[in-house]
């Protein structure tokens, strides 16, 4: 008998076992990261956005807070405030209303704001920060009290 | 026999997939519970904290700064409230003097901020005197105003508070005065120049250390 050229097809096994493998691992990565990036991930990074930005606004919001003086006449301060240059992987201002600090971001997911509590002496309140900027704080007497703007570093010519 | 055996490892790959899937899951469930450990509400504590602070350092609320001015404490409003410090309005909110209660709305169980301040009461001290030249009269309890009222038929030219002349009149000092002491340090009077009936009024500051507790929730 004869071993070599009987008609056989036990040669292709190994060949298209391994292609079935490939296949089911590919197949199986596949699936797995459609589910984490179609469903988990960007609800996770909502989420942890929102927290991000409801914290970046309150420490700001304290910040433009304590920035301003006691009672005193011809003051001018400048307080730098630090904010996380991105939220949810994007730039974002922030900019006032109403005596409210407004987060303003592209996803809507990100939306947070804080009403300032602010002595009778502040007079006004106004300006807007990118988070990409200097931030600062900047106070200033004006005639009818004190005036709180948000400001860069760059506007102020580097003070 | 031979084609059972064909594609044997398939079996050990789908049970290393199961793992795979198993990890995922649990790492996707620890995912979810540090979500939830995280999930705080930064808002809460800020208007807690702003409330304190705010009661602390207004001029409506206090006599100087961490001083509060126990009148105004003690009838707060949900106005008065909403006007120092806004982010607590439209929140349930109570505020605490010691174990007293000074303003609540809602039942709140949130944030909870504590100072350690000093509630002031003005009290008033009278008391009426004989002087005659060069005496001294020194008053019991630190102040920052006096006031002076000479009987009529007073003959003092001049008063002294600690050596410093505060007033003066050569032709005798009559009528009603008030003086500023400074409250840092206990005032003496002095009476010189002549005889007087002198009706003294101060009125010291009481003070005494408290807890100011805000406990606000959404």
């Amino acid at each position: 008998m004869s071993r070599d050229l009987v008609e056989d097809e036990r040669a292709l096994t190994p060949a298209i076992g391994k292609a079935l493998e490939l296949g089911i691992v590919v197949l199986f990565v596949g699936v797995l990261t459609t589910a984490l990036y179609g469903g988990a991930v960007p609800e996770y990074r909502d989420v942890v956005g929102g927290e991000v930005g409801d914290r970046a606004i309150v420490a700001a919001a304290e910040r433009v807070e304590n920035a301003v003086p006691p009672r005193v006449s011809d003051v001018r301060t400048v307080h730098s405030v630090d904010l996380p240059r991105s939220i949810r992987g994007e730039n974002y201002g922030i900019a006032v209303e109403n005596r409210t600090l407004v987060l303003d971001h592209p996803s809507p997911a990100v939306d947070a704001r804080a009403r300032l509590a602010l002595p009778d002496r502040v007079n006004s309140v106004d300006g807007a920060w990118r988070s990409s900027d200097d931030t600062v704080v900047l106070v200033t007497d004006g005639a009818d009290g004190l005036h709180v703007e948000l400001a860069t570093r760059e506007q102020l010519g580097g003070e | 026999m031979s084609s059972r055996r064909a594609q044997a490892n398939l079996l050990s790959l789908a049970v290393a997939l199961t793992a795979l899937v198993s990890a995922a899951t649990l790492g996707l469930v620890v995912a979810d519970g540090a979500l939830a450990g995280a999930d705080r509400d930064p808002g809460q504590r800020r208007a807690a904290g702003a409330v304190a602070e705010r009661l602390v350092s207004a001029e409506a609320t206090t006599v100087r700064e961490n001083v509060l001015d126990g009148e105004v404490i003690a009838d707060l409003s949900v106005a008065t409230i909403a006007e120092l410090a806004p982010p607590a309005a439209n929140r349930s909110i109570r505020v605490q003097l010691g174990e007293e209660t000074l303003f609540e709305r809602g039942d709140p169980t949130g944030a909870t901020v504590e100072r350690v301040v000093l509630v002031a009461e003005r009290t008033t001290r009278s008391r009426s005197a004989a002087v005659g030249d060069g005496d001294d009269l020194t008053l019991p309890r630190r102040t920052d105003r006096v006031e002076l009222t000479f009987a009529a038929g007073s003959t003092v030219e001049t008063v002294r508070v600690n050596g410093r002349i505060v007033l003066h009149d050569s032709g005798g000092l009559a009528g009603q005065f008030v003086i500023e002491p400074s409250r840092y340090e206990t005032a003496t009077l002095r009476f010189e120049g002549g005889t007087a009936q002198v009706g003294i009024e101060s009125t010291p500051l009481r003070t005494e250390k408290a807890t100011l507790r805000v406990t606000v929730d959404d």
